[in-house]
């Protein structure tokens, strides 16, 4: 482990920890319960594979890591499209069939891909498939928000931004790696990090920004997000 | 893989900037704090029936200074009308287009069957309108495209008042 991603390791845990404080002191966990759950489980391992390297620092434990947040990442489109639609059930079911119909893709293409093939080529088509398929989720759900014209929480905002614009940058690192190998490993890691720490600076900001401004009544807003 | 990651991340990043929340904030206001159906309709149905009596009196003005051969005042009474015309056909279609957007908000909540393929061909008609040779035949055009406008405002505020 390099000295360089101890400390992006470190200032990633910090900005997890200092979000899910931010979201737990302005309690804001109930508006993503999955969200906070997945800030746990990043920051836990985070610090595995700091803390004890020659057990977590490898190819199985990262894969392991990858495909328990692609899961978790998921589960956070699911709840911020039920909470998002609470008002409108057709909206919901329509959003709930595309994300399944986008979910049922994703796994197609991930079993169609290269199983027997070697491991940076495994690594670099495998792995951005997910990426790929978790990005197009998230659009998904934010085109299904347009076409009902239903309002995002800022929260929610914040949550599916930074999922998006990270999850590109490593699918993009992903297939540099496949392509370059080894040479361009500590390349991959160091911009990994700093788009990483991009991404939960930008969580960290949304979970203790003082609530925005809205423009619904308090009906329209007991309707809409009777969950806040 | 990083064509399809990297053009949704575009297309995120493109549906995000056209968003404007507060306003779609309002929006939801007017939904949940709409004037009771039958009320709204008669409002609104009453404007379109005022201009649609202006346009009839002033075609059925410039039919008569004709028969009366006063041709030049029944021209210019004709353009008048016609740019009357024009006028009240663009509020139409701003009408439509609100009521199009209004409609996919409803049919969030309860179902529209056909309703945004009605307005299309509504909207059509009333651009339509302006194009066709015979201006006598556009004030019974107009009328109708009218009363099917007051009807689908109807359906869609009826469907408004079931979301609750």
């Amino acid at each position: 482990v390099s000295w360089d991603q101890v400390l992006s390791t470190n200032a990633n845990a910090i900005m997890l920890i200092a979000t899910l404080a931010g979201l737990v002191l302005r309690d804001r966990v109930r508006l993503c319960g999955t969200f906070a759950f997945y800030l746990v489980l990043a920051f836990t391992g985070n610090r595995l594979a700091l803390l004890w390297p020659e057990l977590f620092w490898n190819y199985d434990w990262w894969r392991a890591k990858e495909n328990a947040y692609s899961i978790v990442s998921m589960l956070i489109v699911v709840e911020i499209a039920i909470l998002t639609f609470a008002a409108a059930p057709r909206a919901r079911n329509v959003t709930l069939a595309l994300v399944a119909g986008v979910l049922f893709l994703t796994l197609v293409a991930i079993v169609d891909g290269p199983l027997q093939q070697e491991y940076w080529v495994r690594f670099g088509v495998m792995e951005p498939h997910g990426k790929a398929g978790s990005i197009w989720l998230f659009v998904v759900l934010l085109a299904a928000a347009n076409y009902f014209r239903v309002p995002l929480h800022p929260l929610h905002r914040s949550i599916v931004l930074g999922f998006v614009l990270y999850r590109s940058v490593w699918a993009w690192l992903l297939a540099v790696l496949a392509q370059e190998r080894m040479a361009a490993y500590p390349f991959v890691s160091a911009l990994d990090g700093a788009a990483y720490l991009s991404t939960t600076s930008l969580w960290c900001a949304a979970g203790w920004r003082p609530q925005a401004a809205t423009a619904l009544t308090p009906a329209a807003h007991a309707r809409l997000r009777p969950w806040e | 893989v990083i064509f399809v990651a990297l053009s949704g991340a575009l297309a995120f990043l493109l549906l995000l900037a056209w968003r404007d929340e507060l306003a779609l904030e309002r929006d939801w206001n007017a939904l949940i704090h709409a004037t009771p159906a039958q009320a709204a309709y008669e409002h609104v149905r009453k404007t379109l029936l005022l201009e649609q009596r202006a346009v009839d009196f002033t075609w059925g003005r410039a039919a008569e200074e004709e028969a009366a051969g006063r041709r030049e005042e029944a021209l210019r009474l004709l353009a008048v009308g016609y740019e009357y015309l024009s006028g009240v056909t663009g509020d139409r279609l701003r009408l439509l287009r609100r009521l199009r957007l209004y409609s996919r908000m409803v049919s969030g909540i309860a179902p529209l069957p056909r309703f945004r393929r009605r307005l299309f061909v509504l909207q059509h008609g009333f651009r339509a309108l302006l194009s066709i040779d015979q201006s006598d035949q556009q004030p019974g055009r107009f009328r109708v495209l009218t009363e099917d406008t007051c009807s689908a405002l109807r359906t869609l505020l009826e469907a408004t008042e079931r979301a609750g």
